[in-house]
């Protein structure tokens, strides 16, 4: 049969007009069957042949064995547990705009990693992406991709590295404690997008100056946040935006967003329709939108968070 | 029956990223100051911007919703938002009477779904149009059997054979001739000789051969049995009314999603959506069509499974089908379906084969097939079966990370996997996570 095709196929490159006479005397091997088709002409018999020939290799079709070197062994099981699908659909979320939220989504990691959970295997492309190129990121994918993840990184050429860290450092830091945000690094982080000196300020949260240390350090993010928001001149990136928000500390989360809520409703009772359709690069809206963007983002990494500590 | 809704099969409602998430923040009992279910109908109030709440209220026995949002994306972030919360919690619904704006929409709908009586038709002009239709298809497939001719008689080496623009005049001729499936599938083959692969010219042989057959036994139609004839006219692109296929007899089953495929381009795109019958073990084919980034009518998520009517299109080796009624939705998993899944290839090219009997232009067969194993390996991707038999496997655009995740989720461990045959390759639609 395939020497059949073979003759229908190269008639057809070369044309019937070169070709025509040892398809018509049906001179080449096994092709009596498909001579005794009914043609007015070379072509028609050349397409109907043709025809019945590719629907009869079709119908006929074995399927070849597998050679040897096309099979690989099996990702071995895994020693450690998987994370919940709840933080699962979180870091697909969180890799989805992994452009702006890496700050997040580089905590979740490190989270997770605490927590000795690993990451849905149906992510790992994803973040091998992510993380192929960039060393702190491949340090921080080691301890949560499993031996699934490292079966995978050796079957794609494109990732046979992205496990491989050389500074062994890089991997202690990322399985080491999880990192909490102090206090300096909030007034670094608020300081970097404003122009007058919050530090002095932000100062009078040390303690012994009346009220938890917790409540002072609101307060004190909250007059430097809401001083920016009557300046004109104070707009922020969507990634400035994030940096304010992953310095936070964790504990004070809840009561920073019921006060960001609070200055809002204040003036703009339903700020929280449409919330997500704010730009904070867009001018036209002012401090608003940066505000409400910010209010936003720590409300997000809050719930991150508390899904991760349910883990 | 209602659906059984679980976090993820709401967030598949949607391709839409900004609209999952957008519904993720608004998933939260303090944004819904009212919540109701009952039999029939999931609603809820979302207090937006404006003094009026928007009024979500959601058809669960057909899946259909409704919200009194501006948004033009379907569904919008409400009716995201309502259903998440209630795959969250269904305890904050309180199980009571539909109100009023809710059981309006419910009786809108089934008014609209009622059979609506049947314009009076002009018998007379309508015989005229197929005449005139019929004369245009028999000039334009007399048209394209010449020009076939002419193809091979110059040969595929001949240099036009590359150049886009000559099938597309061809294509352009066979819109005018009304046989819109023909200019379709001309214009997919014009890409085959710009691949340049080795496969090339034997592909592009099988193709033009197989639409010089469509066109020949066109002319011999009336000689045909009658489900030949409609596979015939599928083929060429004849139109059929959907009000005239509901009249036809239907096929109650439960229905399965098993899988789907979506292509196209910007201008117009295409969904297969493949159900397997429980009962009758058939196979059925919902295919749609969507116009640029507009979503398509219905949404199906794999693991659906409907209590239904279908009423297949005529053919010879019936696919395509209609949802005629939907009595109510469940959820499945593949591993449900095991009894409908093959144990090897060649058992599935035999179904194929005998496939290919009853209707010689089918474009492509569904399988499940259990025990595959997707294996990477230097020179590619394999798929091969508990036999160690293999077919091709379709490669992934540049970019796709599809194949590698299916890779991921089954780490070159047997399991069950679906996929579309078409002669050619495996097109592989879904993998069950090992």
């Amino acid at each position: 049969m395939q020497t059949q095709w073979n003759e229908l196929l190269a008639t057809a490159l070369l044309g019937t007009e070169q070709r025509q006479r040892a398809l018509l005397s049906g001179e080449a091997e096994g092709l009596e069957f498909l001579a005794s088709i009914e043609a007015s002409d070379p072509e028609q018999w050349l397409l109907l042949a043709s025809a019945y020939a590719c629907t009869y290799r079709r119908a006929g079709q074995i399927p070849p064995e597998i050679a040897r070197t096309q099979t690989v062994p099996a990702a071995s099981a895994e020693s450690k547990q998987r994370c919940s699908m709840q933080v699962a659909n979180r870091l697909v979320d969180l890799l989805q705009q992994a452009e702006i939220k890496e700050l997040f989504l580089v905590e979740s990691l490190t989270i997770l990693t605490g927590k000795g959970r690993l990451v849905p295997p149906a992510l790992l492309p994803d973040l091998f992406e992510w993380a192929k190129r960039n060393k702190q990121r491949r340090a921080l994918l080691v301890l949560v991709v499993g031996e699934r993840g490292k079966w995978l990184a050796m079957q794609n050429p494109e990732w046979k590295n992205v496990l491989q860290v050389e500074d062994k450092g890089l991997v202690e830091e990322a399985a080491g404690s999880i990192h909490l945000p102090g206090e300096q690094a909030v007034i670094e982080a608020l300081e970097l997008s404003v122009k007058e000196n919050f530090l002095s300020k932000a100062l009078s949260f040390l303690p012994g100056q009346g009220g938890s240390r917790e409540a002072r350090l609101v307060q004190a993010i909250m007059d430097k946040l809401l001083a920016d928001r009557k300046d004109r001149r104070v707009f922020h990136s969507e990634q400035g935006l994030v940096k304010m928000a992953s310095v936070m500390p964790p504990a004070i989360l809840p009561q920073l967003i019921g006060r960001m809520r609070q200055a809002l409703s204040n003036r703009e009772p339903s700020w929280l329709e449409g919330l997500s359709q704010i730009n904070p690069s867009n001018s036209a809206l002012g401090n608003q939108g940066w505000f409400a963007k910010l209010a936003e983002l720590i409300e997000y990494r809050h719930q991150m968070l508390e899904e991760l500590a349910n883990e | 029956m209602a659906f059984t809704w679980t976090e993820q099969n709401v967030l598949n409602l949607t391709e839409d990223e900004q609209t999952r998430r957008d519904g993720a923040k608004l998933a939260t009992r303090a944004k819904w100051p009212t919540l109701g279910v009952d039999e029939q109908a999931i609603w809820g109030e979302c207090q937006g911007s404006g003094k009026t709440p928007y009024r979500v209220s959601i058809d669960q026995r057909e899946l259909a919703y409704r919200c009194s949002c501006p948004s033009k994306k379907f569904p919008c972030k409400h009716t995201l938002g309502l259903l998440l919360l209630f795959a969250k919690d269904p305890t904050l619904f309180q199980n009571v009477a539909a109100l009023e704006w809710v059981t309006t929409w419910l009786e809108s709908r089934q008014a609209r779904t009622a059979k609506s009586p049947s314009p009076v038709v002009n018998q007379e002009a309508q015989a005229k149009r197929v005449q005139a239709r019929v004369a245009k298809i028999d000039e334009g497939l007399q048209e394209l059997r010449l020009w076939l001719c002419d193809l091979v008689r110059h040969g595929f080496t001949n240099p036009q054979v590359k150049s886009y623009a000559y099938w597309d005049r061809m294509a352009a001729r066979m819109v005018d001739a009304q046989a819109s499936a023909i200019a379709r599938r001309l214009r997919q083959i014009a890409t085959i000789p710009m691949r340049g692969d080795a496969e090339w010219a034997a592909r592009l042989l099988v193709e033009v051969s197989r639409l010089y057959l469509l066109a020949d036994s066109y002319q011999r139609i009336d000689s045909l049995p009658a489900e030949l004839q409609e596979d015939l006219r599928t083929g060429i692109g004849w139109p059929r009314k959907k009000d005239e296929l509901l009249t036809l007899p239907s096929v109650r089953d439960k229905w399965t999603v098993v899988g789907q495929w979506i292509e196209g381009d910007d201008s117009l795109r295409a969904r297969r959506v493949w159900l397997y019958g429980e009962h009758t073990q058939r196979v059925a084919l919902i295919l749609d069509f969507a116009p640029g980034r507009t979503p398509f009518d219905e949404t199906y998520v794999a693991g659906q499974q409907y209590d239904a009517e279908l009423v297949y299109y005529p053919s010879a080796f019936p696919q395509r089908a209609l949802v005629k009624q939907v009595i109510g939705i469940s959820t499945r998993t593949l591993d449900d379906l095991t009894f409908l899944a093959h144990e090897s290839f060649s058992a599935m090219l035999e179904q194929y084969a005998s496939a290919l009997g009853c209707n010689p232009w089918l474009e492509r067969l569904p399988f499940i097939l259990r025990r595959a194993v997707l294996s990477p390996h230097s020179e590619g991707v394999s798929l091969y079966d508990a036999e160690l038999r293999t077919l091709p496997l379709k490669p992934p655009a540049t970019g796709d990370l599809h194949l590698w995740v299916n890779i991921a989720r089954s780490g070159g461990h047997p399991t069950t996997v679906v996929g579309e045959w078409d002669g050619y390759e495996v097109n592989l639609l879904e993998v069950m996570a090992v």
